[in-house]
């Protein structure tokens, strides 16, 4: 009776095993089609921030510019609190602009825990999304009619999560829903992406949620109300000169 | 003959003398419960802080103070279980017990507040502190890893949760890594110390260890000394033998704590003593009007031969009796009162909250303490000062001329 049950189970697994290498992708492979996608030569955006903190609405407008995986650039012009607030990534490396004290911060160490402009994504989210497969095994433990569901468990020590489920549509290679989890297990926060556009021969989600599950009503939303993807993006936007500008 | 005398003129007006007696006695008895109140806090604080923070000397990783804010892991002492076993050893050791101290967010799913996690071990913690005796409800660990935690009862209070119930802990692997933990409430702790009250969750060291990626590592090593008052000499001996570790003793540790009482207590005795001060220039206006009044007895008792030393005396005589008087019913009365003071205490409880952190580690009752160096201080305190202050009048007095004084008559 029970080496029929491990029959099963070997059977089971077997089919579901040659189910995934017939798509004859691997989970490395979608993260890498993924990163496709979501990285670019050069972009520009124009994005709003809607910030959920219990009944409230907080509502943020900026304008990004991005190059490659290690360059961005980011100015909020409003509200008027945080017009002036810039933020540049080189590399692993960020540093913020306050207008009101006219001074630039790198931020390092335990500032990296923070929350960024209040909303749910902190620092070191916004670093580390770009270097999972450095950080993370890639599984790929499912799929549906829709999506692959990856399994990104970390292979480093120095994770912010310690393990990450993304699920990726299968037609466009866009992540569209992630959830982050801690060490134990348990899952601390779910990321959604929708509202898919296609620029050109690319596809880019619009529409971004986060959402805190240790906080009740504490999530973020991020709409990209217009993109411009492959521009020639002015000199000088990628230096800590432009942050006092 | 010139004490009689002395005791007879200052009743010659009962008013005046009384009204100034009056102040003398209320600045000491003002003066002494102060110290009496402000010795009960401080010495409370003391106490709370080496029972349930400190101990009497701590070890560190030699680099953990300088980034104590953040309550690194990083910084930690990987092997303490030779220290620890060398200094229960020690015949200056009471207890020696290891922790370590985490930041944490604390989140019942709604509402997520920032706390501190102290990982006990349950086998030794009580040989140093005493939070098993703070147990207000429930039990203390049984075992190293059970998934359990102690609250804080202004926690427990602000989440609304008692024992049995389950809260969530977020916080982060020495790695970085986030880790959340769903404990169940196995007690609440009230210990009347903020800093554990408000603000902390006690784990059980394993699970701490275990969940945090430490290994065998802790970040202190907490000792308690037979004789409290040697912590010094102690510290400097273990430094000698220790090294790559920082030795503090609880002093060090309190130092903000120790240097804001004693700056509260130099503005509160400065402001004590102006009151003081307006009580002696009620003594030495008593006495001036007292020897203008007396003019003519003045004349007439240097007429009649009394030296110049002698009318001095008089007065000085007269002055130094209202201080006897001021501050025999003063301590009197500061006595009387600071019986319930140090028997029942006064509850703080009410103020504390609302100011917050204060750095005193009291919550709620704050007993007063009898210091009778401050007592018999303050008693001859008052006579002197009253003795001396009487010297300006007298001398106002004496100076006056037998023949023009007897001219006023």
């Amino acid at each position: 009776m029970r080496y029929k049950f491990v029959f099963w189970i070997l059977i089971l697994f077997s089919i579901s095993y040659l189910g995934f290498s017939a798509s004859g992708i691997t989970g490395d492979e979608i993260i890498n089609e993924v990163d496709k996608n979501m990285t670019f030569t050069s972009a520009r955006m124009e994005s709003k921030m809607l910030i959920h903190v219990g009944k409230q609405v907080r509502t943020k407008k900026m304008i990004s510019y991005a190059q490659g995986k290690d360059k961005s650039f980011a100015k909020f012009t409003s509200p008027a609190r945080d017009k002036g607030v810039k933020y540049l990534k080189i590399g692993d490396n960020m540093w913020m602009y306050l207008p009101s004290v006219d001074k630039i911060i790198k931020i390092a160490g335990h500032m990296l825990r923070q929350s960024m402009m209040g909303s749910d994504f902190s620092y070191e989210d916004a670093l580390e999304s770009n270097k999972l497969l450095e950080k993370y095994k890639v599984t790929l433990i499912g799929q549906d009619e829709k999506s692959y569901i990856l399994e990104l468990t970390a292979k480093v020590k120095k994770v912010t999560y310690y393990k990450r489920k993304i699920w990726v549509d299968k037609r466009t290679f866009i992540p569209t829903r992630e959830e982050l989890f801690a060490k134990s297990g348990k899952k601390l926060k779910v990321m959604t992406m929708g509202e898919v556009k296609r620029f050109g021969r690319r596809y880019y989600p619009t529409y971004m949620t986060i959402e805190n599950l240790l906080r009740r009503d504490s999530k973020t939303e991020l709409f990209t109300t217009k993109a411009q993807f492959d521009i020639r993006i002015p000199a000088g936007i990628f230096s800590q000169a432009n942050l006092k500008k | 003959m010139l004490i009689k005398l002395a005791f007879r003129n200052i009743f010659r007006h009962f008013n005046r003398t009384f009204l100034t007696f009056l102040a003398i006695a209320l600045g000491l008895m003002l003066l002494i419960i102060m110290d009496s109140m402000l010795s009960g806090i401080d010495q409370e604080s003391f106490n709370k802080i080496i029972n349930y923070e400190t101990g009497h000397i701590k070890i560190f990783d030699k680099n953990y103070r300088e980034d104590e804010e953040n309550l690194p892991l990083d910084k930690s002492i990987e092997k303490p279980d030779s220290i620890i076993k060398a200094l229960g050893k020690d015949p200056e050791v009471a207890g020696v017990t290891s922790r370590i101290n985490f930041r944490i967010m604390l989140s019942n799913g709604v509402d997520q507040y920032p706390a501190v996690g102290i990982a006990v071990n349950p086998k030794d913690d009580q040989s140093v502190f005493l939070l098993k005796q703070a147990l207000e409800k429930g039990r203390f660990f049984s075992k190293n890893d059970e998934e359990t935690m102690l609250l804080g009862e202004g926690l427990a209070e602000d989440f609304g949760v008692d024992v049995g119930d389950y809260l969530t802990v977020l916080t982060r692997t020495k790695h970085d890594t986030y880790q959340a933990l769903d404990l169940r409430i196995k007690g609440i702790l009230k210990t009347e110390d903020p800093k554990i009250d408000w603000a902390a969750v006690v784990i059980p060291l394993g699970l701490g260890q275990a969940s945090l990626d430490m290994g065998s590592a802790v970040t202190e090593i907490d000792i308690k000394l037979k004789n409290p008052n040697k912590t010094k000499e102690f510290r400097d001996r273990l430094a000698k033998d220790l090294t790559g570790f920082e030795v503090a003793t609880w002093q060090d540790l309190a130092s903000d704590v120790i240097a804001m009482s004693q700056a509260k207590r130099g503005g509160s005795v400065f402001l004590l003593f102006s009151v003081f001060l307006i009580a002696l220039i009620g003594i030495s206006n008593t006495i001036l009007l007292a020897a203008f009044e007396r003019t003519r007895e003045i004349g007439m008792m240097a007429a009649m031969g009394m030296k110049r030393s002698q009318i001095i005396r008089l007065f000085v005589l007269e002055g130094a009796m209202i201080g006897v008087m001021g501050s025999i019913v003063g301590c009197l009365l500061a006595v009387l009162l600071n019986f319930p003071f140090v028997k029942y205490g006064l509850n703080w409880g009410f103020l504390m909250r609302d100011m917050g952190d204060i750095g005193y580690r009291v919550t709620g009752v704050s007993r007063g303490v009898w210091n009778i160096n401050m007592i018999v201080g303050a008693f001859i305190f008052g006579i002197v000062v009253s003795a001396i202050t009487s010297i300006y009048p007298a001398r106002v007095a004496s100076k006056m001329d037998p023949t023009e004084a007897l001219k006023k008559i």
